[in-house]
């Protein structure tokens, strides 16, 4: 849930988003899933939304991202089909933040799709659909070419 | 393995460590403190499931303490009910603000700027026939100054303190009644933070600061004044990062102000002194991150005492009042102990607030003050 809130605002303000969270999850303690994280991620995405402005959060994280990148050691193996562990951070900065959102749900939080789905009240159609935008996005800012075979694969972005 | 799924497993192969928070022993104890004593959320929540929105709560039950917020109409003390866990001790509270310093962004720059405002309450006693002050107040006014301090690095450039301006109210209409039979006195000078500025003209007005003082003219007025003893931008620059040393420099300043007065030497300061000294160099003083983290470790080992929640300052800021038993004059030093930066301090005098000062700004910069023509 820190990180999730670390990906949402950088970690300057994770801390603050945490602790409001918690609070939440302590006042409402006896609806608290047994597997809470998804659960946490809901509580803390709407603190986040409720108390920075897009605007802001956006900058907060596009230079927390970029500050990541620039520090960043050389990626593993895994990191070969993208260009490098830099590259991947500067694209995921470069993304909107609903792509970013998406793919850090299921990427770095360790979120199943339909947790993800749940996350952002959405169905998992939608999910599905967001996710492959948000991938094809990320490849193009990585320099690569798509092989996804999704619904809009050889369209236009919306 | 599809390339889609090999897309997030690349991710997940350079996820940064930065995502995990950093080691903070303190921090369960905090968010269960935290989270115990918010009872009441301002506005109800609609649902509680993930994914819809929910409204921000209040963290704390909030409790107006009696005289100092019905007076002062500034602190608003958030209080735990009894069976709720005990918040953070002062200790913890101030290791985590200087966790947060040191964490936080140490770039200095070109100057260190603050923009202060204090406001104080002023009996106005005037003078005699004779020229000496008069032994009874004629009227009571309340005085607010702001300004901006600019104090170089470098010794190549200069340093200012620059009075934007002062505004003077008097506190009811008798008072003002006797302001204008005593002539209406203009403004002559005002107080920012500990230091008296005389005012030969309205503001905007600027005051070079010295680097350092001559042998023997230590007693020459200058800014900022640390627990009582005026220091030079040199002696500040050289105070010590290590919470030791620096404890030990701020009792050898203590002694130095108070042996006329009969301390001996090697004498430690009472821990109300080295509160002052501390609040003094946080707000008024260019201290870079690290000293400033070192300060609140210095202060973590003295018994002060903090408030039970956060408290509210004159701006509406919300952060945590430390304060030491010190007799008439209650000072307190609010702090945002998440960022560790200071937010204001606040005397009472019996109960009454006497005087506060705000920090609405604070930090290093590249950028050279705009002066106001007159300059002294």
């Amino acid at each position: 849930m820190y990180a999730y809130a670390v990906t949402r605002v950088g970690s300057a303000q994770a801390e603050e988003v945490a602790s409001e969270t918690f609070a939440i999850a302590w006042r409402r303690r006896e609806i608290v899933p047994d597997v809470p994280l998804a659960w946490l991620i809901g509580v803390a995405r709407n603190v986040i939304r409720e108390q920075y402005r897009d605007a802001l959060r956006q900058d907060l994280i596009a230079a927390e991202l970029t500050a990541w990148a620039a520090s960043a050691p050389a990626g593993g193996d895994v990191a070969e089909l993208i260009a490098d562990r830099d590259a991947l951070l500067r694209g995921l900065a470069a993304l909107p933040e609903r792509d970013r959102e998406v793919l850090m749900l299921l990427g770095w939080h360790g979120l199943s799709p339909r947790e993800a789905a749940d996350v952002l009240g959405c169905s998992r159609p939608t999910l599905t659909m967001r996710l492959h935008r948000a991938r094809r996005r990320l490849v193009r800012h990585l320099g690569g070419v798509s092989s996804d075979s999704g619904p809009e694969s050889g369209g236009t972005d919306e | 393995m599809s390339r889609k799924t090999d897309l997030l497993a690349a991710m997940a192969a350079v996820r940064p460590d930065r995502l995990e928070p950093p080691d903070d022993p303190g921090r369960l104890a905090r968010f269960r403190a935290i989270a115990a004593s918010g009872e009441s959320p301002r506005r109800r929540a609609r649902t509680l499931r993930p994914g819809v929105g929910f409204l921000r709560p209040n963290r704390y039950t909030v409790v107006v303490t009696g005289a100092a917020a019905l007076v002062a109409g500034a602190l608003v003390v958030a209080r735990p009910t009894d069976h709720e866990p005990e918040p953070p001790s002062a200790r913890r509270t101030l290791l985590a603000a200087a966790t947060a310093l040191r964490d936080g962004s140490t770039r200095t720059g070109r100057y260190w700027t603050a923009d202060l405002s204090t406001s104080t309450t002023v009996d106005y006693v005037g003078e005699t026939a004779n020229g000496l002050p008069g032994t009874t107040p004629l009227y009571r006014y309340s005085s607010t100054c702001d300004a901006r301090l600019w104090a170089a690095r470098s010794g190549r450039d200069a340093s200012w303190l620059i009075i934007d301006s002062v505004t003077d109210r008097r506190l009811s209409s008798a008072d003002e009644r006797a302001w204008k039979r005593a002539g209406a006195p203009g403004i002559s000078g005002c107080q920012i933070y500990d230091t008296s500025i005389g005012l030969h003209a309205a503001p905007p007005a600027a005051f070079g600061l010295r680097r350092t003082v001559r042998a023997g003219k230590r007693d020459a007025p200058t800014y900022p004044n640390i627990g009582g003893t005026p220091l030079t931008l040199d002696q500040i620059a050289a105070l010590p990062a290590d919470p030791t040393a620096l404890k030990a420099a701020l009792d050898k300043l203590w002694v130095r102000l108070t042996t006329s007065t009969g301390s001996r030497p090697g004498q430690k300061a009472p821990t109300y002194a080295t509160v002052r000294q501390v609040a003094d160099l946080l707000v008024s003083a260019p201290t870079p991150p690290a000293m400033q983290a070192a300060l609140y470790r210095v202060l973590a080992d003295l018994p002060i005492h903090r408030s039970r929640g956060t408290v509210t300052d004159r701006l509406g800021r919300r952060g945590v009042a430390f304060w030491s038993d010190n007799g008439a004059v209650d000072q307190k030093l609010i702090v945002d102990p998440r960022t560790g930066h200071p937010l204001a301090t606040e005397s009472y005098l019996a109960g009454r607030l006497d005087t506060f000062t705000v920090v609405r700004r604070q930090g290093w910069t590249n950028a050279l003050p705009v002066l106001p023509t007159h300059r002294l």
